[in-house]
């Protein structure tokens, strides 16, 4: 699914250079449910965002399937991640000025595929099932934390993405919540998605199928 | 880009400095448009109006029993930048004409004593060609009443059009409760000027000589045949007409330095409109200035709210260009609505104002409303360069700092 090969990421803070990511070698495989865990600082958010092509490593390759998707223009990594990447934050990321449909509908407006009628009927099915299917004109701030949560799952579900990217989930919840969501990320997973989780949470270790952790730059897999 | 402008339209529309951001550019505009507009009718007011009426270029010096009247109009004669100096202003019998009359109009004309210099622009006919004969310069469209509310008539289609009278006789009769001063008297249209709502649209312009005739064949029975002097010569004032407004101080200057005293006719605070202008000019620049200030202070204000929109774009797969394009949009739509506000207004106080001037035409002198429409195109450049100017720094900052 994703394949890192040599994966290098270093920063210049004050004239000086940090290593932040060091060779990493590591392939994410589908229908996987991965954990990412590691101390503030480690690494854990640059390396998610360079799996969501936000970020290029400084050395290495990045492979999605077959493609080397490192060195693509800034134009065919937004086509990536607008089809292929679903990415969920810790807060949430819905855009307060649009309601709960409105957002799930996000990724769709640049979509010149699908007709509007394909569109509205997808974020419905996604809101629904979310649990969501009488909250669809509500606003964020209308919205529990929860469900906040799940509006911005069935957003990364829009375009049925191969790979789930959740950057501390479950951080804003409260303990019911986070297992709600887990368990959805969990059931993707199942369905064929490769899930990738950062988090703190020792919860999330639970649902993983895989347990990776970073530590002075470098990938380890762990035993469960 | 359907969907850009859907998506654009529900952003712009729910945030908090939209209305803000509308408010500023529609009061901006109708503050800008508003005060220019008044100011070009005030100068259009003092071109078409105050510089072209020979009232305001007329002064009465009056002639002492004791001084020489030839004398002193000679002297009149020959001081710089005066036209005409004659013993009328206007001929004071009211004159009325069956031909000129229709169902709303009386008939009724003043008649201004002019020579070729001090016409007005003749646009269709000849000025004055000798004074052989009662000649008459009418006004294209004469409004033949004395009735104030001839005003009111100018916006409508009651003018008789003198056209039809070119090179040909008209009669006017003077009617008093004593019959014998009753008298007819033809004069011969032989030119038109072009009469705007400013001007007296009901004065014909005749020569001096043509008026003397009148008077001296009224007051026949009263002419000293034997001193060969006529009641017009017991008149004690003479009046002077000046080429041109600004040198009205110049020749009652003059006329004082050579002993006499004059008077004028109606003075014309030029500085007022000078002065309105310079206002308007002033003002519009301190509101432009401080609604392109405000407008870029509310972009960057906003720039953190945008910019998580922008991420977020941008996390979801949003190309840059596609970003730009609701960021434009998005302001685009802003300035479309608030200028269709603006104009909304400007027309409903424009049309009111009309009305109002329609039925009181007294307000502000009978000015016609001059819309100024460069001050449209001021309004809409600044906002329009801000708007860039604001859309450019954030996208250069938000590109800048991408989204790591």
């Amino acid at each position: 699914m994703i394949h890192l090969q040599n994966i290098d990421k270093s920063y210049v803070k004050n004239k000086r250079k940090v290593n932040v990511l060091k060779n990493i070698n590591y392939k994410f495989e589908s229908k996987k449910f991965y954990c990412i865990m590691g101390k503030s600082g480690a690494g854990k958010s640059t390396l998610i965002q360079m799996l969501g092509l936000l970020l290029s490593p400084s050395n290495g390759d990045i492979y999605l399937e077959k493609t080397n998707v490192a060195g693509l223009s800034e134009n065919e990594k937004a086509d990536i991640r607008n089809k292929e990447i679903g990415f969920v934050f810790q807060s949430f990321y819905l855009n307060p000025l649009l309601n709960a449909y409105e957002n799930v509908m996000l990724p769709g407006y640049i979509d010149k595929k699908s007709t509007l009628k394909e569109k509205k009927e997808r974020a419905f099915l996604l809101l629904k099932q979310m649990g969501l299917e009488n909250r669809e004109n509500h606003y964020p701030k209308e919205l529990s934390g929860g469900e906040q949560q799940r509006v911005a799952i069935a957003r990364a579900l829009f375009h049925d993405p191969n790979i789930i990217l959740a950057d501390e989930p479950t951080g804003s919840l409260d303990p019911e919540n986070e297992k709600h969501i887990l368990e959805i990320l969990k059931k993707l997973s199942r369905k064929g998605k490769c899930v990738i989780v950062v988090s703190h949470n020792d919860a999330v270790k639970n649902y993983a199928d895989k347990i990776l952790y970073i530590e002075k730059g470098t990938l380890k897999e762990v035993k469960k | 880009m359907r969907n850009i402008f859907h998506l654009s339209f529900k952003f712009q529309f729910r945030k908090k400095t939209t209305i803000l951001n509308i408010i500023l550019i529609s009061l901006s505009f109708l503050i800008v448009l508003g005060i220019n507009t008044y100011s070009d009718s005030a100068m259009n007011y003092m071109e078409n109006g105050v510089y072209k009426s020979i009232y305001f270029k007329s002064l009465e010096v009056s002639v002492r029993d004791d001084e020489d009247r030839s004398k002193v109009r000679k002297d009149l004669e020959n001081l710089e930048n005066v036209s005409l100096v004659s013993n009328f202003y206007s001929y004071s019998d009211i004159l009325t004409s069956k031909d000129l009359s229709n169902k709303k109009l009386s008939g009724e004309v003043q008649i201004h004593v002019s020579n070729n210099d001090s016409l007005p622009q003749i646009i269709k006919g000849t000025k004055f060609p000798g004074n052989q004969e009662n000649y008459l310069i009418c006004p294209k469209k004469l409004y033949s009443t004395s009735n104030t509310d001839s005003l009111k008539m100018i916006s409508s289609n009651y003018a008789i059009d003198m056209n039809q009278f070119l090179n040909k006789n008209v009669t006017f009769s003077y009617k008093s409760n004593m019959e014998k001063y009753n008298y007819d008297i033809s004069f011969k249209v032989i030119g038109l000027y072009e009469n705007n709502s400013y001007l007296d649209a009901n004065v014909c312009f005749t020569q001096e000589k043509s008026l003397e005739e009148i008077a001296k064949n009224k007051y026949a029975d009263d002419y000293d045949k034997e001193n060969g002097i006529s009641n017009l010569d017991y008149q004690t004032s003479l009046f002077v007409q000046v080429d041109h407004l600004d040198n009205m101080e110049k020749v009652n200057n003059q006329i004082s330095s050579l002993g006499y005293r004059s008077e004028l006719n109606a003075t014309v605070i030029e500085s007022y409109f000078t002065d309105i202008k310079d206002t308007a000019q002033t003002i519009s620049a301190i509101v432009i200035i401080i609604t392109a200030i405000l407008l870029l202070v509310i972009a960057f204000k906003q720039y953190s709210e945008d910019t998580k929109t922008y991420k977020l774009l941008s996390y979801l797969g949003y190309k840059k260009a596609q970003i730009n394009k609701v960021a434009i949009v998005s302001n685009m739509i802003q300035i479309v609505i608030s200028l269709f506000i603006s104009f909304v207004i400007f027309v409903i106080f424009y049309l009111i104002f009309k009305l109002l001037l329609n039925y009181y035409p007294y307000l502000l002198n009978n000015w016609k409303v001059c819309i100024n429409y460069k001050s449209i195109i001021v309004v809409l450049v600044t906002i329009l360069l801000s708007s860039f100017v604001s859309i450019v720094v954030n996208m250069f900052r938000f590109n800048k700092g991408e989204c790591k």
